[in-house]
């Protein structure tokens, strides 16, 4: 193998083990039509490998091994973002301006999951009113200090750009989602699944009916800007889901 | 002008009390580039690469209530209005966002790898060896190239090279250093003169090779060489073992100098330092000798010497004079966006 191949391998190695191991997964035929795999590419593929590649994510996220599963696949689309992204957003600027001003100023992503910092405020206090203490044990989070004021914004934006932060967040909010709508009738877990990915996407505050209406919307690009070609997020999110649920 | 005016010295007095004068050191410049209109909003979603300071270059892009008409302020100057986003992104962006970002909110020298063409770089003799041609000249030949990286001016090349009982970290300038064990990466200094590798272990291809056939207690030992980790400077020095592995090792954008983190301590240039609280590898940003320093949190931009200033929303290192000169910017009283400017 020349020294060119030997650095290319390297290089490919984790995307075709990605790959291989992806194969083996039920393919489009198991849920929605499309082939994001194909459609994204190597940011599909960078993507995986990141949740591949950090599996200390599931027991963060202090749920079972099936809503883990689920909650993985709702934030899929938001990994890919971030992977095509990362070395082109600046947020600092965004995250001083929220610390230093509040609210107006919160409507930036930070991280893999692309949380924003008024998502975050949502989970604090939700998961202070609608969480039992023992649920936030067992979440690993305390009762969170939601009064409005630059030490504790800026706690939050310390804690958005903790990985395991934003893993604590995103297993609050199944918990919340599972409370909320404990009485919501769901055709089976893709459906769930849709209905979560949509509510994470969207805003979880939104009625059923809105998360509902909106679940086939395409809203969802990968390009810093505006997009002419948009998808759905619940059907990226899906697509993950049917391809590594086993 | 006289609102203008009038605005400015307003805002100072109500800003007064959270623009504090340092208590020592010197007193920065301040200059206000530009005051939003009653209406008048930064764009922000996804749009904050254009919230950035490039030398003397400070963009904004503008919007009514977050939408059309879209206006730009480059360099003082308010363009617009514009009522196509993509329009006015690509004014905003002209000559300036057409390299990656990456890095660029970090303290640590961190550069996108440079392109090179490998099969020009690395290739073999005659005799089968692997040998690197670079501006000209041929370094080697050695069994195995198994690193290689050109520095940001492209005018060295480091590299990681293997023969059967030898690893080498070079440098296309001379400096040649033998490194034991196995070569993890190595970072160099922003101006490509000074390199560090962390190394892992002390054992040899040609060890390990002899490991092969020896019994499972006598693998087992050996295999604990390599919970040792070690850097080595391209000057020769070597540092470690470190158990307990390195934390990070990293160049300042800033400054030539190395410094790494290991067992809870900060080291530069192999010395154990003091480092101020809320110290994180990103937010800190010290003087070439290492005296003085600037931390760079989300609520403030503090001085070594006590001067302390509030919401830097971005930082900009200029080398001026021998030393660094850090350049920042702020938004007062929610409307005005301000530079300052002073030496480290």
């Amino acid at each position: 193998m020349s020294i060119k191949e030997r650095f290319k391998a390297r290089a490919v190695l984790p995307l075709a083990t990605v790959l291989f191991l992806t194969a083996a997964g039920p393919g489009p035929a198991a849920g929605p039509d499309m082939d994001y795999a194909a459609v994204f590419g190597a940011k599909y593929a960078a993507a995986e490998l990141f949740v591949k590649t950090n599996a200390w994510i599931s027991g963060a996220l202090a749920l079972d091994s099936g809503e883990a599963c689920l909650a993985l696949a709702v934030v899929f689309p938001e990994i890919i973002r971030y992977s095509a992204l990362e070395d082109l957003v600046q947020v600092r600027a965004l995250k001083v301006l929220y610390v230093q001003y509040g609210e107006k100023h919160a409507n930036f992503s930070v991280g893999h999951f692309q949380m924003k910092p008024t998502f975050a405020e949502q989970v604090e206090r939700d998961a202070n009113r609608l969480l039992t203490p023992e649920e936030r044990t067992a979440a690993g989070v305390p009762v969170f200090a939601t009064e409005d004021s630059v030490t504790r914004r800026r706690d939050r934006v310390l804690r958005l750009d903790d990985p395991k932060w934003q893993a604590r967040y995103l297993g609050l909010f199944m918990r919340i989602m599972a409370f909320k709508h404990r009485s919501t009738k769901f055709a089976g877990p893709v459906d769930r699944l849709r209905f979560y990915a949509t509510a994470y996407n969207a805003g979880y505050t939104n009625s059923e009916k809105t998360i509902r209406r909106i679940m086939s919307a395409k809203n969802f690009h990968t390009k810093l800007f505006e997009s002419e070609t948009k998808y759905c997020y619940a059907d990226i999110a899906a697509f993950f889901f049917a391809r590594n649920k086993d | 002008m006289k609102k203008i005016g009038t605005l400015l010295a307003l805002a100072f007095f109500v800003a007064g009390a959270r623009i504090p004068a340092p208590a020592q050191g010197p007193e920065p410049s301040r200059r206000v580039i530009y005051s939003l209109q009653p209406g008048e909003e930064i764009l922000m979603p996804e749009s904050s690469l254009c919230l950035t300071m490039d030398g003397e270059l400070v963009t904004l892009v503008l919007a009514k209530g977050q939408e059309a008409p879209f206006f730009v302020v480059r360099d003082g100057l308010k363009k617009g209005p514009f009522t196509k986003l993509d329009e006015v992104m690509k004014i905003a962006d002209e000559g300036r966002c057409d390299k990656p970002l990456r890095g660029s909110e970090c303290a640590r020298y961190d550069p996108a790898p440079e392109e090179m063409d490998l099969e020009s770089i690395v290739g073999t003799d005659d005799a089968g060896g692997q040998v690197i041609r670079f501006n000209g000249k041929t370094y080697g030949p050695y069994a195995m190239i198994l690193n290689v990286k050109i520095t940001a001016d492209k005018s060295r090349l480091y590299y990681v090279a293997a023969e059967k009982d030898k690893t080498w970290f070079a440098c296309t300038d001379g400096r040649k250093v033998q490194v034991g064990g196995m070569p993890e990466d190595f970072k160099f200094s922003p101006d490509g003169r000074n390199a560090l590798i962390k190394m892992t272990g002390t054992l040899s291809m040609a060890d390990m090779e002899k490991m092969a056939g020896q019994a499972p207690e006598k693998i087992a030992a050996a295999m604990k060489d390599l919970d040792k980790k070690f850097l080595y400077a391209i000057d020769g020095r070597k540092f470690g073992p470190f158990e307990n592995d390195i934390a990070e090792y990293w160049f300042p954008k800033n400054v030539n100098v190395f410094y790494y983190e290991a067992g809870g301590r900060v080291y530069r240039d192999g010395v154990a330092v003091p480092v101020p609280e809320g110290f994180g590898t990103c937010a800190f940003y010290p003087s070439e000798d290492g005296k003085k320093y600037a931390l760079y949190t989300y609520e403030n931009l503090i001085f070594s010497d006590g001067a302390k200033y509030p919401f830097p929303l971005g930082l900009l290192t200029l080398a001026r004079n021998g030393g660094t000169v850090i350049k920042w910017m702020t938004l007062e009283n929610k409307k005005d966006f301000v530079v300052y400017q002073r030496a480290l």
